[in-house]
């Protein structure tokens, strides 16, 4: 993908990303995030949870990978602004959506949305160099 | 679990004073940025970008292979050492976890990727909070908003990444959780005496009148003589741990978790499957382990035969 192929309002193919334990428990580890909410069920009821969650970590990579994989290996990330929502539990599946903001040289801004069933996980703002 | 006083308001106070200072101590990276380390990373989120994976691609395009910018943070967290986890990076939320403000959640992260990470660069990490609200009452309980921002650098000093994130430090609910009732025990012929020794703080053991083989759980008939003639005999109560599991998930209504379970070998030589007293749960349980029975009340009300540890 190109700058010369994409414009503002182009929009994204969805991602539907599915959120079990095991995902869960594998993206943390990844990130090297140990917090208990990641890993412990029992633990994370305690705290006031239903179950595990996404760490922020792996939130932050999905939408990296979401834009990255439309706008292809040759794009790079300059920056990454989300805002954080619903927990993604185990068990949920969220759906990113994307949208070309704005296109200025060979800057491309991206608005991405991460849903699951419990409303807005992520909302985020991607800045990327993408080739022309 | 012992309640330490804290000055939470001097704490407070104190982390104030540190906003807009010098950051915390740098936090060097345990390992440099390495190909171990983003397989792990790339197949765990299933990001097939060949600028990570692709050496022949990434050696075309950008002369080496990269690593993703989601691991920018990866690279200075670090596994657990024993029990602990890392504490906070910065005074202020150093101060906070100090104040019982320990359970964290983030409402904004944001980064600024300045340069890509090529495999061998060590990153290290300052870390300062930028701001630090007022106590907040939120859905999750008392707390703290505060900014941190998070300077990357490699061992040159250059910076290749910034970091802010936004969060929310609360103090976690110190309320059990409601786990609802214990479920009660089938009570017939068989057993009436056991519960009734429950409540009369004694622990009965079922016993043969004929041959005096001791029985647990309770039975109609002796299996060493085969005599139906069954009385009990009250146990002394004191014990070892034979054997122990603890029990993580699923839920279980009644019980809270993690509920270790307790395999007691009574002194009269006897098993029988109990739990630690809720009010005298040690810190740790081994085989061996010298218990005292104690008739204590389980999530509901009810009374069962618990153990702690023996004096």
């Amino acid at each position: 993908m190109t700058t010369t192929s994409v414009a503002v309002g182009t929009e994204l193919p969805e991602l539907v990303l599915e959120a079990s334990v095991r995902n869960i428990v594998a993206t943390a580890i990844a990130s090297r995030d140990y917090q208990d909410v990641h890993h412990d069920v029992a633990t994370a009821q305690v705290k006031g949870s239903k179950t595990i969650f996404t760490n922020i970590l792996t939130s932050n990579g999905y939408v990296l990978r979401y834009v990255t994989d439309f706008f292809g290996p040759l794009s790079v990330v300059k920056t990454s602004k989300l805002r954080l929502g619903v927990p993604n539990y185990a068990g949920e599946v969220m759906t990113m959506r994307g949208t070309v903001k704005a296109v200025e040289g060979n800057l491309v801004t991206v608005d991405v949305k991460g849903s699951n069933s419990l409303g807005d996980h992520v909302i985020a703002t991607v800045t990327l160099e993408v080739p022309k | 679990m012992t309640d330490r006083h804290v000055d939470t308001a001097a704490l407070i106070t104190e982390a104030r004073t540190h906003l807009g200072g010098p950051p915390g101590p740098l936090r060097v990276g345990r390992d440099p940025v390495n190909l171990p380390m983003v397989h792990h990373w790339c197949q765990a989120l299933d990001d097939q970008n060949q600028a990570y994976l692709d050496e022949e691609f990434a050696a075309a395009t950008r002369g080496h292979l990269v690593a993703p910018p989601g691991m920018l943070q990866t690279w200075t967290m670090d596994a657990p050492r024993g029990a602990e986890l890392m504490g906070s990076n910065d005074h202020v939320n150093r101060l906070l976890d100090e104040a019982g403000y320990t359970s964290v959640v983030a409402v904004n992260y944001e980064h600024e990727y300045v340069r890509e990470l090529k495999h061998g660069e060590r990153i290290s990490v300052r870390s300062a909070a930028e701001d630090l609200s007022e106590e907040k009452q939120t859905a999750l309980g008392a707390g703290y908003f505060t900014t941190v921002r998070h300077e990357y650098v490699t061992d040159d000093g250059e910076v290749i990444g910034i970091g802010r994130m936004r969060l929310l430090k609360f103090k976690p609910p110190a309320k059990a959780p409601d786990v609802g009732a214990r479920p009660t025990p089938a009570i017939g012929r068989d057993n009436q005496f056991f519960w009734d020794g429950v409540q009369a703080g004694e622990l009965r053991i079922g016993s043969c009148n004929q041959c005096k083989t001791l029985h647990h759980p309770p039975q109609p008939i002796c299996r060493s003589c085969g005599s139906t003639d069954m009385g009990f005999t009250v146990s002394s109560g004191k014990g070892v741990v034979y054997s122990h599991v603890t029990h993580h998930y699923p839920k279980l209504q009644g019980v809270e978790l993690p509920h270790t379970v307790l395999l007691v070998e009574l002194e009269e030589g006897v098993r029988l499957v109990s739990e630690w007293s809720a009010a005298a749960r040690p810190g740790s349980t081994y085989v061996g382990q010298q218990v005292q029975v104690a008739f204590t009340e389980v999530p509901g009300g009810e009374l069962r035969p618990t153990f702690q540890a023996a004096p």
